[in-house]
């Protein structure tokens, strides 16, 4: 038996969490990947921008992290997989907050790409940060156990 | 070093997940999919190749950061409004000609870098061989001062450009001068009437509300 299977649930408002967090999390991650996987180049530069990894990787990591947040994210919506697909998304934006944090500090001024080039864009800031870090929240609901515990 | 590093504590992080809440196997499961899935997506993808083209090796790099693809000094805004007065000095208007119009530092040249024109238009700013540029943006969404920057490279004036640093929004909050109007100086000093087109312009000394 897991951890998460040993918390005791309250099979009222704990699944609902649940359902709101699989939701959200995965909607949006979903979202995200799809309309940056639409222009990848696009996607390639936003994350040039970051000015936190090496030219080599811009476009491997413009196809692959998109790939990630869809599939981790049809994980959680479908339930196929879902803790597995919320523990990747969790660490995912545990990694965006690093990356917004360190570009916080860093002063420097550019748009988050956080849904490719199609939707409108966000900048990088205190904002996006606490953004995701309710994304976190939502993602921690996903994988929430969705039965109760067995007496 | 600090993209493995990076990457190497991502990897352990979600491992270490994994591993505590039983999940180990599916989560591999989906991160291999997801590789491969990003691979195939690469190695298909017409317009996108396996890599990216290297930036080339230019002096805006900053000394021992040379896997930074795009980086411009930054100038503060007291440092740039001691420059104000040099005619070596460039100012360049990266926001949109809207945004100029209603209001820009004194002398600053407008080149929308959201803009095709603007981008195009680079080539006809007027730079002293050994002058100095700064670029600036809204300060809030725009990476854009930046990218004049790196165009301003090809032009070999790299070492003598500069990005102003928190771009407009900052540049007022100093209540530093600015000028309205669709001409460098200004065909209306903020605040004051519009002066006649014999009279020089003065710059304002009262600050505008920054956009964006």
């Amino acid at each position: 038996m897991s951890e998460l299977e040993s918390i005791p649930t309250d099979p009222t408002w704990m699944r609902a969490a649940g359902w709101l967090g699989r939701l959200v999390a995965g909607g949006v991650f979903v979202y995200a990947g799809v309309h940056k996987l639409l222009d990848p180049a696009a996607f390639a530069q936003d994350i040039a921008n970051y000015q936190a990894f090496p030219w080599w990787t811009w476009n491997l990591a413009a196809a692959v992290v998109p790939m990630v947040e869809i599939l981790a994210g049809l994980a959680v919506l479908t339930g196929f997989k879902r803790r597995a697909g919320a523990i990747v998304l969790g660490s995912l934006t545990i990694a965006f907050l690093g990356l917004i944090a360190s570009v916080i500090f860093r002063g420097i001024d550019l748009d988050c790409g956080c849904f490719g080039e199609v939707a409108e864009a966000s900048a990088v800031g205190w904002p996006l940060f606490f953004r995701d870090l309710g994304l976190l929240a939502a993602i921690l609901a996903a994988a929430l156990p969705t039965e109760p515990r067995r007496a | 070093m600090y993209p493995l590093f990076l990457l190497t504590m991502l990897t352990l992080l979600t491992l270490g997940l994994a591993q505590r809440f039983g999940q180990l196997r599916d989560t591999t499961l989906v991160i291999a999919a997801s590789l491969v899935s990003g691979v195939v997506f690469l190695a298909a993808h017409p317009a996108l190749g396996w890599l990216a083209e290297q930036p080339e090796e230019g002096s805006c790099g900053l000394e021992g950061e040379d896997d930074l693809a795009i980086r411009v000094e930054r100038i503060s805004v007291a440092a740039a409004q001691a420059l104000l007065a040099d005619e070596t000095v460039t100012f360049v208007d990266a926001r949109s000609s809207g945004d100029y119009t209603s209001a820009h530092i004194p002398g600053a040249v407008s080149l929308p870098a959201s803009d095709a024109a603007g981008i195009l238009e680079i080539q006809s700013v007027p730079i002293l061989p050994d002058g100095q540029v700064v670029t600036y943006c809204d300060g809030g969404t725009c990476e854009q001062s930046e990218y004049l920057g790196v165009l301003l490279r090809d032009r070999e004036v790299c070492k003598q450009v500069f990005v102003l640093e928190g771009g407009w929004a900052a540049w007022v909050d100093a209540s530093a001068p600015t000028v309205s109007g669709e001409d460098q100086d200004g065909s209306i000093s903020i605040g004051t009437a519009s002066p006649s087109p014999s009279e020089p312009c003065e710059p304002s000394e009262s600050p505008t509300e920054a956009r964006g």
